[in-house]
């Protein structure tokens, strides 16, 4: 397992998982919510960096992981629960992805940038925030999903090789890519960003 | 800092992933685990019955399992010795008669005309 901060957090936590899956199964309600709050962000951040729309990212989200529950009995527990999970909803936003044209993803941050002037700084991390959400959607989806499942939720090559059904080879050219042209669209960014403010002033 | 020339990273870039991570979080963590929870509720997810359900569908598998395993030893099971054979063989090292054995371990009645030349003889 990688050490990215949200693995760190869970850290001991995933040696639980199941346990509570087994708990859950037998009619355990507690251990159903516990299960359920843990993975609440990730499948969340995951939808959404698959679908690029909020309102279809919940949807989706719930969706798989409903979908997850309802086969829960089909889970093996000699193996970890989070990839199990995360695979069942990619696969859901994948799915919904393919069926609905996604919506203009400008609206995800609609909420962001109206609404009069802010400070500098607030400009500066709404700017930053826009232009990575662009470089984001101009991602092939693999490398979206990729990116996201190693950067930020902390899961191995082998892990991602598995929720996407690839090779991890591939999870790694897919992470390389992925990187690259984010940390380049930044760069830019920042380049177009410091010139702006020089010739402003 | 020539992104072209970074070679990959096995370890998470922690940069990245938090910039991303405040991209893509979204608040409305508890209203989402309530939705879960109220559809696995109304999905039946770890309800007595499907609890039941399970068990039932293990337990029905089990006797499926049982009856073609029972099944499969019955049809592969070789035939067994006839059993007279071993008898014949007794009976005849006990009388020294071979027709007395054919006459003991006879799946058929005896033959009456064997018995009425009996009396006849004495």
């Amino acid at each position: 397992m990688s050490g990215a901060p949200n693995r760190e957090a869970a850290g001991s936590r995933e040696d639980d998982e199941p346990a509570l899956v087994a708990r859950a199964l037998a009619g355990d309600r507690t251990a159903l919510g516990i299960l359920v709050t843990r993975f609440a962000a990730p499948v969340r951040r995951l939808a959404c960096a698959i679908l690029r729309d909020a309102d279809e990212a919940e949807d989706a989200a719930q969706d798989g992981v409903l979908q997850a529950l309802i086969k829960l009995d089909r889970y093996d527990p000699t193996r970890p629960f989070g990839p199990w999970l995360m695979r069942i909803v990619a696969n859901a936003a994948i799915d919904r992805r393919r069926r609905r044209a996604v919506r203009d993803t400008s609206e995800l941050d609609e909420a962001l940038v109206g609404g009069g002037p802010l400070p500098d700084v607030e400009v500066d991390r709404l700017a930053l925030r826009q232009r990575l959400a662009m470089a984001l959607d101009k991602l092939p989806q693999r490398y979206r999903i990729a990116v996201v499942l190693f950067d930020v939720e902390g899961y191995s090559q082998a892990e991602i090789a598995e929720i996407l059904g690839v090779a991890p080879g591939t999870v790694r050219s897919a992470v390389f890519h992925a990187r690259r042209r984010l940390r380049r669209w930044l760069e830019d960014w920042k380049e177009d960003w410091k010139k702006e403010g020089a010739g402003g002033s | 800092m020539d992104p072209e020339s970074q070679a990959f990273s096995a370890e998470p870039d922690r940069v990245l992933g938090n910039a991303l991570r405040a991209l893509l979080d979204r608040p409305g963590e508890a209203e989402f685990v309530a939705t879960v929870m109220a559809g696995a509720a109304a999905a039946g997810v770890g309800s007595p019955r499907a609890v039941l359900g399970r068990w039932a569908r293990v337990a029905v598998a089990g006797l499926v399992l049982a009856a073609v395993g029972s099944a499969l030893a019955v049809l592969t099971t070789p035939p067994a010795e006839p059993g007279f054979a071993v008898d014949t063989e007794w009976v005849a090292a006990a009388t020294g008669s071979t027709a007395a054995a054919a006459l003991f371990t006879s799946e058929n009645p005896p033959d009456a005309t064997l018995l009425y030349a009996s009396d006849e003889l004495n």
